[in-house]
């Protein structure tokens, strides 16, 4: 939560809760002053002019109270997208350093949903939240102490109600709510990944079996988050009921005190009225606490959610003072074993391997024998758990994080492109390149004919999705050339291309001067230019 | 048009009875109202016209409290039946939503883009609480409440009665007149934000990528740019959105206080009681305020209404027409006949012609976008031909039942989708009600048993979003698995060993050797391996048949060079 309301601009959050103070007082005030005007006027005093500074009063205070709450809504909204804005960056920004390993194990979907929907629901925390109740209590205090001038009692009274209103049904609220609003969160959360799942899978969905299982999952989820409503609708009545209900009291001991002051002569009969529509008045700057507090739990929750995942640790950090860049640019893995989290067995175990500067090694081996973990430990997206990984003769765990990226370049099994134009995914691997050299870098893979098709600049689709398998493939193979890395760690190329497609990629990476490390399972195409190396799968 | 969508998220099944409801509980309000202030004023007119002491007045103090409690009472009512109703359209919207996709088939997800279809079922869905959760309620309450005491105050006070006539229609039109603006800009609003959506989305999926070419700090500044033009953009629409409830605001109170000082001035000069002055002034506040409310919730369902409108767009999409006809029994005979497919302005299948004979063995090869996916997409019905016909034992696909034609076609794609579910679960996919034993006998075949025993509970670990658990070659067996299960007469298989090393390949292939006695087989693959399980290898280059050759004969396989003979004989 404090993390959330540090992202809070100062003087713009004072400027906001200002304004909506003075608007809820002019209001009160507005009631207050009418209601002493019509007393007044009805003991027909000897002049009108008597009554005149109360007509100009009530004329300013209606003029004045919707021209404060506008400013106040238009600031307060403006906060809330400043602020939003910089957590969806903050979000990002720490999810940076955990990806791509912390990211493995969550479902992605669910990831997506979450950091989307809770980005969405602390938007509240100023509009719902913070606002509303700092509002409430310079708005509550000021108007407390005007009653208190008229009444004392009445002032108590108003007091205790707007604490009542303001804090004792909210937090019990809040209490009896935050089991429902996790609950409810969550089956939102978990709706949006079946919807997501279905659309997505759509095709794959109808194959299989028509979508049937999709749509009881479907249902499930919706009937679990119709549940959680349901619960959290019972709450909201409740506080409807208090937020309408408790301020009888307060107008009634108004009533009562002040009324018998009047009839004993000690106060002003003009004060009757105007101290009981004043207390009434006064209700409204606690009014929006109820709402705030239903959502407290939601947004606490959502907030709590999102630092949870910015307080993930890293599986790899930047040393502190990262040695030099090496000149070199070779790979060494010496003695390297390691295993995921969470699983029984070591995917390696005592890995010896050396990638000299501009060599060509292909990595085979049958499945889950660590050949992709080989190359995610050369680009440090996990640390061995024994051994060590060195590149250019250091070790990486003490090299920049960039460094070590800058020094290999991955293309992935399936190739992740950005939904967008194929200008801006090969721009990725190096941000400067012309036009001529990205269409060069097109032209080597095959991709002619994509070119002419969609051309440079032309929309290829979410996630590329216009592009073929194999088109994807190449398009992700000619980011990776077109980089200046030394080393290249290239997973599956061949495996979605026809085998024409697939000798000539393979013969390109060997006219290539850089150093590759290929990761395939098609060891009986490899040039005998390339020298071999066999995982046998770890022992156990 | 603007009462037509609002009217038909009101029709929904869902919210059919909340109108009444609100209307009764409306009543019960205005009552209330009337007689709480018709009361306080008494008392304060008692006190200081009277001067009663406020101690001999408790019965009329305690009436105050009782109306009031009973009109905090029916608005409490009202909201939780509100909030209910809600809850239920939504669900149902979501739910016809994902039906109706599933009726459209994929290309209705391929056209529209697939985050932003999620987007609409997930948050443009939840935006429908405001028409149901607020705007209707808050919209009875307005005519209801406001029409009651305008008429009561007429009553009382024709002068003031008569000034809040005036008034209350001016702010209503002044509502209209500023909400239809801020409707347009609402919409452009919405555009902006579904893109905000499908950009993080996007961007978190390619985390990886971005931060291995050490991207990921330009990515967060990109993404702060994106989000300071949609403040921009937003501000400007809030901006005019806001000027509405301005203006009821400011009409609200100024005729308050015109009320105040005309019925002020009158009083003085003695034209009228203190009571009835003072009950008129405090009714005024009470005429305005669901006027005032429904300023907000006309606002709440604006921003609703591109939702809306997208929904009831992809509901009302014309469904391609379903066939009726039972699927023959049996290993069917299909035949593409001149099939032609074109998406966007690209043609991908070109008048093809491909003759499947019952348990015949078919390997379809070509370079990468020749059409083979789309030839196996056509198979499955999953995509019709703009020309030309799949004919299944001589009829038409399209007659057929398309949900019991797919259930007699097992397809193996090259990345197999699985279920967050278990294994068996995943197995019976293929075929719902297949008992223990069958999983077990098709996990066999699949050669996975060795695997599943090795997970920590065997055929009932749960797999993970995706089949996290399992290899590539894995989760194709399994696939495998399913086909078996699924007992089906044709199986169409895409790219089904690319992925695997030669050990992988040979466990899937004999697992598909065994799969495919007595089916008829369809087999998308560049792979060499597979084409000693085929008959018949056809090569598809640029969307046509290029070659037609018999694997056994031999003869001058353009794709292979040497496939040894033998397909025939293993059969």
């Amino acid at each position: 939560m404090r993390t959330v309301l540090a992202l809070v601009p100062r003087g713009r959050g004072l400027l906001a809760v200002l304004l909506g103070a003075a608007a809820v007082l002019t209001g009160t005030l507005l009631l207050a002053t009418s209601g002493a005007l019509i007393t007044a006027a009805s003991r027909q005093p000897e002049s009108l002019l008597v009554l005149l500074p109360m007509i100009t009063a009530v004329r300013l205070f209606a003029v004045s109270r919707a021209t404060l709450r506008y400013a106040e809504r238009v600031v307060a909204h403006d906060l809330t997208l400043r602020v939003v804005a910089r957590l969806r960056v903050l979000v990002l920004e720490r999810l940076v350093p955990l990806a791509p390993a912390a990211l493995l194990g969550t479902r992605g979907g669910e990831l997506l949903a979450r950091v989307r929907s809770d980005v969405d629901e602390l938007q509240g925390v100023v509009l719902r939240l913070a606002a509303p109740v700092a509002v409430a209590a310079v708005a509550g205090g000021v108007a407390v102490g005007l009653t208190a001038t008229v009444s004392p009692p009445s002032a108590l009274v108003l007091a205790v109600l707007l604490t009542v209103l303001g804090v004792a049904v909210p937090v019990l609220a809040a209490r009896a709510g935050r089991g429902a609003a996790v609950t409810t969160a969550r089956a939102e959360a978990a709706t949006g990944a079946e919807v997501l799942d279905l659309v997505r899978g759509l095709a794959d969905h109808l194959a299989s079996d028509g979508g049937r299982t999709a749509l009881a999952t479907l249902d499930r989820a919706l009937a679990a988050q119709q549940a959680a409503e349901t619960r959290t609708a019972r709450l909201t009545a409740a506080t409807t009921l208090a937020r309408e209900g408790v301020p009888v009291l307060g107008v009634v001991a108004a009533l009562w005190f002040v009324g018998q002051d009047v009839t004993t002569g000690r106060t002003d009969p003009v004060l009757l009225a105007a101290a009981a529509l004043g207390v009434l008045g006064a209700f409204e700057a606690v009014a929006s606490l109820g709402p705030a507090w239903a959502s407290a739990g939601r947004i606490r929750a959502a907030a709590a959610r999102v630092t949870a995942l910015s307080a993930q640790t890293p599986v790899v950090t930047a040393p502190e003072q990262p040695a030099p860049r090496p000149a070199g640019c070779g790979l060494v893995l010496d003695q390297v074993g390691f295993s995921y989290p969470e699983a029984s067995s070591p995917v390696l175990a005592g890995m010896d391997l050396e990638v000299a500067p501009g060599e060509k090694v292909a990595l085979v081996g049958p499945s889950g024998s660590g050949k992709s973990t080989v190359l995610a430990l050369a680009l440090r997206f996990w640390d061995p758990t024994s051994g060590r990984v060195l590149l250019g003769g250091v070790p990486a765990d003490r090299l920049a994080l960039d460094d070590v990226r800058a020094a290999a370049a991955w293309a992935p099994q399936a190739p992740q492109l950005l939904g967008g134009t194929l200008a801006g995914n090969l721009r990725l691997a190096r941000p400067d390149a012309t036009p001529a050299q990205l269409e060069a870098a097109l032209h080597e893979l095959g991709l002619g004919e994509v070119l002419q098709r969609v051309g440079l600049d032309g929309w290829i689709g979410e996630a590329g999705e216009r592009l073929s398998a194999g088109e994807r493939a190449r398009v992700g193979l000619a980011r990776v050339l077109l980089g200046p890395a030394p080393v290249l760690l290239l997973d599956e190329p061949t495996a979605h291309l026809d085998r024409a497609g697939a000798d000539r990629v393979l013969q390109l990476l060997l006219t290539d001067p850089r150093a590759v490390l290929l990761v395939t399972h098609d060891e009986q195409r490899l040039d005998p230019a390339w020298r071999v190396v066999r995982l046998a799968g770890a022992p156990g | 048009m603007r009462r037509g969508w609002t009217g038909r998220v009101l029709a929904l099944p869902g919210s059919r009875g909340l109108l009444p409801v609100c209307v009764l509980l409306a009543l019960v309000v205005a009552a209330a109202v009337a007689v709480q202030w018709t009361l306080l004023a008494r008392v304060v007119g008692r006190v200081v016209d009277q001067d009663v002491a406020p101690a001999a007045l408790l019965p009329l103090l305690a009436g105050v409290v009782l109306a009031w409690l009973v009109r905090s009472g029916a608005l409490a009512v009202r909201d939780r039946t509100a909030a209910r109703a809600s809850s239920r359209v939504r669900a149902g919207a979501r739910r016809a939503l994902a039906e109706k996709l599933l009726r459209l088939g994929p290309e209705a997800a391929a056209g529209e883009r697939a985050g932003e279809l999620a987007s609409t079922a997930t948050e443009g869905v939840a935006r429908l609480d405001a028409v149901v959760g607020r705007f209707l309620p808050g919209a009875v309450n307005a005519v209801v409440v406001a029409g009651c005491l305008l008429v009561l105050v007429l009553v009382l006070d024709p002068l003031s009665g008569l000034l809040l006539l005036l008034t209350g229609p001016l702010l209503v039109v002044f509502l209209w007149l500023v909400g239809t603006h801020a409707g347009r800009a609402a919409e452009r609003q919405w555009e902006s934000l579904g893109m905000l959506g499908a950009l993080l989305v996007d961007t978190l999926r390619v985390l990886p990528v971005l931060v291995a070419h050490r991207r990921g700090p330009s990515a967060a500044r990109w993404l702060a740019g994106v989000g300071e033009a949609y403040r921009t953009a937003t501000l400007k629409v809030l901006r005019t959105a806001f000027l509405s409830g301005f203006v009821l605001e400011l009409g609200a109170a100024l005729c308050t206080a015109l009320v105040a000082v005309t019925v002020g001035i009158r009083l003085f000069e003695g034209g009228l009681e203190l009571e009835r002055a003072l009950l008129v002034l405090l009714l005024a506040p009470e005429f305005f305020a669901p006027l005032r409310a429904l300023g907000a919730d006309q606002h709440a369902r604006l921003e609703g209404r591109p939702a809306a409108e997208r929904l009831f767009a992809l509901l009302d999409q014309p469904e391609p027409p379903r066939g009726r006809r039972p699927v023959p029994p049996g290993v069917p005979h299909v035949r593409l006949v001149g099939v032609t497919v074109r998406a966007q302005d690209r043609v991908l299948l070109d008048a093809v012609d491909l003759d499947l004979p019952p348990r015949s063995r078919t390997a379809l090869v070509g370079p990468s976008g020749a059409g083979k996916t789309t030839a196996a997409r056509v198979l499955l019905g999953l995509t019709t031909p703009c020309t030309g016909a799949v004919l299944v034992d001589g009829v038409p696909l399209a007659e057929l039942d398309p949900d019991a034609w797919r259930a007699r076609v097992a397809y193996v794609p090259e990345r197999p989708w699985l279920l967050p579910g278990s294994v068996a679960d995943n197995v019976r996919l293929g075929r719902p009600d297949a008992d223990h034993a069958a999983v077990g006998r098709a996990l066999a075949a699949a050669q996975l048993l060795d695997v599943v025993r090795r997970l920590p509970r065997g055929v009932d670990t749960v797999l993970g979003e995706d089949g996290a658990r399992l290899s590539g070659g894995e989760r194709l067996r399994l696939a495998l698995a399913r086909a078996f299960v699924a007992d089906a007469g044709l199986v169409v298989l895409d790219e089904p060993t690319s992925q695997l090393d030669a050990a992988g390949e040979a466990a899937v292939l004999a697992a598909l050797d065994t799969l495919a006695e007595g089916r008829t087989v369809l087999t998308i693959t560049h792979r060499q391996a597979p084409l000693e399980l085929h008959q018949r290898v056809v090569r598809l280059a640029g969307g046509r048949v290029a070659t037609e050759t018999g694997v056994a004969a031999g003869e001058g396989l353009t794709v292979t060079g040497t496939v040894p003979a033998g397909g025939e004989s293993r059969a």
